[in-house]
């Protein structure tokens, strides 16, 4: 075969689509290969500008080349351009276009070798899609999108909420070390590392929820889902999405706190009918026992030993009397007793009397500033539940010195949401602390201290009434009673009841009712 | 000295307070319910009656209010172990019907003996 002939075909038979152009546009020849790419045939191109296959972006870019060529630039050989097709369609095509010059070294035209990449470009406009709603979803997703080295446990990523939820900025997730065991709350750091490593060594997916601290020191509560992306066996990457959970959990816990009013409230009441059922049962065989007794005093010499005997009996039948008394105060009502009253003027009462009989150990301190403010109440009933209280702090602070400060203030109901419970009035009320510097109380036992026959004190020296009886009458009375205490710095008892301003819609009704009756 | 009417369903509620009557000196008559209570009443026509206020039958307020309708002057004392019926102190009730004074079970043969002085009196 001749060279020229080897040459042609070549030309004519390669893979790629080759042109020659002249300077002035004018398609000089075209392959086989290019017809196919364009559609149009050489016969009807040769002769025609090249302008007929190029789109007019094409145009542009051969203008700006053009133009960057006559400034003495050095240009890429490689372009990507669309040719437009006789059928009017466009095709992508990567081509490497070279200048010919003559052998005086004048630019005579150009060659250009040019193949499909179609598909290519279908593709990479796929991936940017791809990206884009990738981006759009990371950054409308109400969570942190993140992506960790499961090496460093360091942050490769963090979507931009990351930032606005938590308040640290995104370059401090990407730089600090460790940065998110360094903001989990310290409460749950421990437990919430070890869960996730240990997940991660099972190369498992796991999902938690746990606090982390805001920049600004807020608690914000994220369940965290985390996929553990494995290669070659190893776990190489985590990722996953944080989303805030605060308000969830802040209503859970909300909810929690009612359902455990309720269940309390719930419990008072069936033991109140229980007690009321009981009591009145035991205070009729206490009137036949201590009855029977007293006849039978009658009958015996004074100094002998049965009539020492007896007294026994009757003295134990004065104590038994008695504990009924304080179980009855869970069931009897007290409406009767009920009528507006100065409860400053109940306190000082009370701790007039029980100053006599405290420890010289304790100092009692006063601090009541409400002399004129009245409540609807049973006077009694509340001298009842000061004494408990004020008797139970004494306690609580044994043999060692301590204080016991009794509060009573005024408290809008504004200020009181914070102990604001069911059943609970809105409206001014009057609330009465009383605060010792004795044992405190273990959190654990915090939830029963109002349960009735529930004691800390040794067998034989409390009943476990006085906190049930202080919970039934604040209740009955329309009021609430909540504790604060940390071991060993003491406790602080808040009851608090709805300040009576007039007179009381259910006094005027009682009375009406019982009037009618009679 | 009285005749007193003591209504109790206990029997050896009954039997004590009949024998601290006595006594004092005063005459008992006893019935273990109320309707049983007024029968006795018609009866006997006591100076006082005592009356336990949660009883089988017709029970302590209603029996109250039988009597002050038939004998509105006859003296009555209530006495009750207490117990609770829709949050209402049956004892402040029964003074509220007509009840001249009231006994929270359990008493004393003391605390007994003055209240029924002072109702007779």
């Amino acid at each position: 075969m001749e060279k020229d002939d080897f040459y042609r075909d070549l030309f004519e038979n390669a893979h790629d689509g080759l042109a020659l152009v002249k300077l002035d546009h004018t398609i000089a020849h075209i392959n086989r290969s290019m017809e196919h790419l364009l559609g149009w045939s050489r016969k009807e191109l040769i002769g025609k500008s090249d302008r007929t296959v190029l789109t007019p972006a094409g145009i542009a870019l051969a203008q700006e080349r053009e133009q960057r060529l006559r400034n003495g630039e050095k240009l890429s050989p490689t372009v990507e351009h669309e040719f437009l097709r006789k059928d009017g369609s466009t095709i992508w095509v990567e081509g490497r276009v070279r200048f010919l010059k003559a052998q005086d070294g004048t630019l005579i035209g150009f060659k250009g070798i040019y193949h499909d990449i179609s598909e290519r470009k279908a593709a990479q406009e796929a991936l940017q899609q791809s990206q884009q709603r990738y981006q759009t979803l990371v950054h409308s997703l109400d969570g942190i999108v993140w992506e960790l080295d499961a090496a460093t446990f360091q942050f490769t990523f963090v979507s931009p909420q990351a930032e606005q939820l938590l308040g640290y900025p995104m370059e401090q997730w990407l730089s600090e070390p460790d940065f998110w065991s360094n903001h989990i709350h310290p409460e749950d750091r421990e437990w919430a590392r070890r869960f996730c490593r240990t997940r991660v060594e099972e190369q498992r997916n796991h999902h938690f929820d746990y606090r982390m601290l805001a920049a600004d020191g807020r608690v914000i509560w994220l369940h965290d889902q985390v996929n553990v992306i494995v290669k070659n066996g190893q776990v190489t990457t985590l990722c996953g999405v944080m989303t805030d959970i605060s308000e969830r959990k802040r209503a859970e816990a909300e909810r929690r706190r009612w359902e455990a009013q309720l269940l309390q409230a719930q419990k008072m009441e069936a033991l109140g009918i229980l007690a009321g059922g009981v009591a009145h049962g035991f205070n009729n065989i206490l009137t036949a026992m201590l009855g029977y007794s007293e006849l039978i005093e009658d009958d015996l010499p004074e100094n002998s030993t049965a009539h020492r005997n007896l007294q026994e009996i009757l003295q134990a039948g004065q104590r038994a009397k008695d504990l009924i008394q304080q179980l009855l105060a869970f069931s009897r009502p007290s409406q009767g007793g009920k009528r507006r009253v100065r409860l400053q003027s109940i306190v000082e009462e009370t701790l007039s009397f029980l100053h006599a009989s405290l420890p010289k150990t304790v100092t009692l301190q006063q601090d009541l500033a409400c002399p004129t403010e009245t409540i609807f109440a049973d006077p009694a009933q509340i001298q009842q539940v000061v004494l408990n209280l004020c008797v139970n702090g004494a306690q609580a602070m044994g043999k060692r010195p301590g204080s016991l400060t009794v509060e009573l203030r005024r408290i809008e109901g504004e200020n009181a949401r914070g102990h604001m419970t069911s059943g609970m009035s809105p409206g001014p009320r009057l609330r009465l602390s009383v605060r010792d510097t004795g044992i405190g109380i273990e959190p654990e036992i915090l939830p029963r201290i109002f349960d009735p026959f529930f004691t800390t004190k040794p067998v034989g020296k409390g009943t476990g009434l006085g906190l049930a009886i202080v919970h039934a009458v604040v209740t009955d009375h329309g009021g609430t009673v909540t504790v604060d205490s940390q071991l060993g710095y003491g406790a602080t008892f808040h009851v608090s009841f709805p300040l009576q301003q007039t007179a009381d819609p259910r006094e005027t009704a009682i009375l009406k009712s019982i009037k009618e009756a009679l | 000295m009285a005749r007193i009417l003591v209504i109790d369903d206990e029997a050896q509620v009954r039997n004590v307070l009949r024998q601290m009557l006595e006594k004092a000196g005063h005459e008992v008559v006893e019935a273990p319910e109320g309707a049983a209570g007024l029968q006795v009443h018609r009866e006997h026509l006591a100076d006082l009656i005592i009356t336990d206020i949660l009883m089988p039958g017709k029970e302590g307020i209603e029996t109250i209010l039988a009597l002050r309708k038939s004998v509105p002057k006859v003296k009555i004392i209530a006495i009750s172990g207490g117990g609770r019926m829709n949050k209402v102190d049956l004892l402040s009730v029964a003074q509220e019907f007509g009840a001249a004074r009231t006994l929270a079970k359990p008493f004393t043969r003391q605390e007994l003996l003055a209240v029924v002085q002072e109702v007779l009196a």
